[in-house]
């Protein structure tokens, strides 16, 4: 049964969360974006803001209300609390004929994440597969994941480069959250919420909150709803996989090449990619050694050093690798796309290159 | 031996199974047949290319002589390989050494009655010289691979 | 999600190099033992261990040694990157860390019963040597085995002393071919897939495993081929940038596979379509 919180009650929730041993992470603007950061109160919520995106364009705008999630989503994703883009891994030190090897703690500190969007849930799903479900689950990863609260936010706007819709990931949030909220300015500025664990039921039991009505519950569908309405671009997934892996010697990815700078911004702001560098430095004594997991990219020409060169030289080969690796060999190694729908490498692209129009080139190709 | 003892060796050997049994007799006139011992020259760079050896058995390497390292061995032949095309074109000079590896038997054709018979028989020069590119074609595959020295680059793991 | 590994994956475990023998003049052999007695390192033929020399890097290194023969962990290593290069230059004594075994084997079980052509090039040995000490031990399993092995040149042919052995032994037919023959070498030169030309096998029941650059596994199973040996019967072992080795850093994918946790040894038809493409 969803309940109403009122959107001047937000903060209960807040102490709630922090109550129960929580730090909180959640939106907020930075940088002239809204990005997801260590939270104090709803005060640093971006209240009030909103997002206007297109290919390589992203501005904050005021909103005409005072909605606290009136955004879509940011250059910063989630997965930067559970694979962090740089973390050490250990410390070894050589000394009198030994070497020592000591572990990085693993973290202890049990966090809420606030304003999670459905996309971003299946990002973090998708990561669970690569990273947890493999020979070796990462250890971090697990201890992160295992301490973690999330709190979604289902949209009632979309941007103009989402594409959820297409890959059947929002904008509702149908899974893998503890308490999901849906904000809604009619008839008044509240919270329908409701748990989707034990641990969220729980809260919400602690909370003694009342009852959503049924026209509020009504305007809280009809908010998601319109988020749908709202999605233009799409990226059908019917043959994706087959037509990506046919294209391998297509004149296309020239054409997107001589586009793409392989700066990999892409990669960087995608919730599901998911690649590091492993990284070895070493003090000037010479005998304290540390090493570091870091993001990299498959648009990094080292990426694929092995002696005696790359593999990937070209940007062409690259993004294809990018590319195809998401759509569709991603379906074949974790048994799903690697695409949430989330319209971020789009919009993040300093070149503009919306990967639906892309796979839309080589359809179109295709049907010649 | 005589060119009609000969003539069963033709008829076996991989290089001349498929042609009909008059060529065999037209090429048996040209061969002899012939043993190598281990270190023998079969024939040596820059001499005139008087003949065309049929390996039967054996081994036979294609050597050079590179100063500072001595004989260095190209290529071994073995049995069912051809040993030598110099005497099918001008000049008719050798461009390797030779040379048997262990005792090596094999038909040893005489060149110059042989190009007289491919003049006499084009068809059958045309069927020798078929098969003689079809084994060109495979040394220069493996001269093309060795070329790229892949044991260079590492394998691990 | 069960518990997590203890040592986690990433962290190295310290081995004391016992001996180093150069087996060429740029490729050496180390015998490691764990520092922490009692702390030894099961594998099964095929596998590779990441190698961390302090204060330089780590680098994938296939092992060679003997997989039921306990104690040490042996590997034959090539001093070809700045990693490589820097552990040439360590000795006995000497601490390296080591995390593993990672990977799969050799299909060395699928085997049994059959005609075994084992065929490999350059450095592509050292990785088939836990094989050769599987069959040699367990000889009656198998039908006739052979080991065809392409070298760059006579003084380039790792193990000879073994090699010689294996041969006379007559349990193993042995044979080597190499690039350049010199310095009075007498044997073969020319490519491994001349060598597959002139042996005895049956091919309806014969399983093969070739090591080496892509281009000899490439030429080499077509060879096969040419024998009527089944595709998924050929197994080769891959190579990618490796870094992580537990599947996590994305480095080593092939198409769909990676290198790492789904190799690397892949049979044929896996790996074929991929072994094709044209990167760059």
């Amino acid at each position: 049964m969803p309940y109403r919180l009122d959107a001047s009650s937000l903060q209960t929730l807040f102490e709630n969360l922090k109550a129960r041993g929580y730090d909180l992470l959640g939106p907020q603007r930075k940088d002239q974006a809204i990005v997801y950061d260590t939270l104090e109160s709803v005060e640093d919520l971006p209240q009030g803001w909103t997002d206007e995106q297109e290919a390589g364009h992203y501005k904050l705008k005021r909103r005409d209300d005072d909605a606290y999630f009136g955004y879509v989503v940011g250059p910063r994703s989630w997965k930067r609390v559970f694979l962090p883009p740089r973390k050490r891994l250990w410390t070894a030190t050589q000394k009198d004929g030994q070497l020592s090897l000591e572990e990085e703690p693993l973290p202890s500190q049990p966090i809420a994440l606030i304003g999670v969007r459905s996309c971003e849930i299946h990002a973090i799903a998708i990561q669970d597969r690569v990273l947890l479900e493999g020979p070796h689950p990462d250890p971090y990863y697990a201890a992160m994941r295992a301490q973690s609260f999330i709190v979604a936010v289902n949209c009632t706007q979309s941007a103009a480069t989402c594409f959820c819709t297409s890959m059947d990931t929002g904008p509702g949030a149908t899974f893998g959250f503890d308490l999901a909220m849906t904000e809604i300015m009619e008839p008044e500025h509240i919270f329908v919420l409701e748990a989707g664990s034990p641990k969220g039921r729980e809260l919400l039991a602690d909370m003694d909150l009342e009852n959503a009505t049924d026209l509020q519950q009504a305007h809280a569908k009809a908010g998601i709803e319109q988020a749908r309405q709202q999605i233009k671009r799409e990226l059908p997934q019917d043959g994706l996989k087959d037509l990506l892996y046919q294209s391998f010697e297509h004149t296309h990815w020239d054409d997107i090449a001589s586009r793409c700078l392989s700066c990999a911004n892409c990669t960087m702001v995608c919730p599901t990619c998911f690649c590091t560098e492993m990284e070895d430095v070493t003090d000037l004594t010479g005998d304290h050694a540390e090493r570091w997991q870091r993001w990299d990219s498959c648009f990094h020409e080292s990426f694929t050093h092995v002696h005696g060169g790359s593999v990937r030289q070209s940007t062409r080969s690259r993004y294809r690798q990018w590319l195809t690796h998401k759509l569709a060999s991603w379906l074949d190694q974790f048994g799903t796309t690697g695409c949430v729908g989330c319209g971020r490498c789009i919009t993040w692209c300093p070149a503009g290159i919306d990967l639906t129009a892309e796979v839309k080139a080589f359809r179109d190709s295709e049907r010649k | 031996m005589k060119p009609q003892e000969l003539k069963p060796f033709l008829a076996e050997h991989p290089f001349f199974a498929e042609l009909p049994a008059e060529d065999h007799a037209i090429l048996a006139a040209c061969a002899a047949y012939s043993v190598f011992e281990a270190g023998d020259l079969l024939f040596r760079e820059g001499e005139e290319a008087t003949s065309f050896f049929v390996l039967r058995e054996g081994s036979v390497g294609i050597d050079i002589h590179y100063p500072t390292r001595g004989l260095i061995t190209l290529m071994t032949l073995g049995k069912g390989d051809i040993v030598g095309w110099s005497w099918l074109l001008p000049p008719y000079r050798s461009q390797f050494d030779a040379r048997a590896i262990r005792p090596t038997k094999a038909l040893i054709f005489d060149a110059v009655k042989l190009r007289a018979s491919f003049e006499q028989h084009p068809e059958l020069g045309y069927a020798v010289t078929r098969k003689l590119l079809a084994q060109v074609t495979q040394r220069l595959f493996t001269a093309r691979i060795q070329l790229l020295d892949l044991y260079g680059i590492s394998t691990t793991p | 999600m069960g518990p997590i590994e203890q040592p986690r994956p990433m962290t190295p475990r310290p081995f004391r190099i016992e001996t180093v023998k150069q087996e060429t003049s740029n490729v050496f052999t180390w015998t490691l033992r764990a520092q922490k007695e009692g702390d030894t390192l099961a594998f099964q033929p095929g596998q590779f261990t990441m190698l961390y020399l302090f204060g330089v890097g780590e680098v994938p290194i296939s092992i060679s040694g003997d997989a039921e023969a306990s104690g040490d962990l042996i590997h034959t290593i090539r001093a070809a990157g700045t990693v490589t290069q820097a552990m040439q230059q360590k000795q006995a004594g000497d601490l390296v860390g080591v995390r593993g075994p990672f990977g799969n084997a050799w299909p060395i079980e699928e085997a049994e019963g059959c005609d075994v052509v084992l065929a490999v090039g350059g450095l592509g040995l050292a990785p088939m040597r836990p094989t050769l000490y599987h069959i040699l031990r367990h000889r009656e399993r198998y039908k006739r085995v052979y080991l065809l092995y392409g070298a760059r040149t006579p003084s380039d042919i790792l193990y000879p002393e073994e090699l010689r052995a294996w041969s006379d032994s007559g349990k193993i037919d042995v044979r080597i071919t190499v690039d350049v023959g010199m310095d009075g070498w007498t044997g073969e030169v020319g490519l491994v897939t001349d060598l597959i030309r002139d042996i005895q096998l049956d091919p309806y029941h014969c399983v093969s495993m070739i090591c080496g650059p892509e281009i000899m596994m490439h030429f080499t199973a077509r060879a096969l081929f040419h024998r009527r040996i089944a595709p998924q019967h050929i197994h080769v072992s891959m190579e990618r940038s490796m870094r992580c080795a537990t599947g996590w850093c994305g480095h080593c994918q092939l198409g769909p596979k990676f290198i790492c946790k789904d190799g690397p040894v892949f049979d044929y038809p896996t790996i074929q379509a991929w072994l094709h493409k044209r990167e760059r």
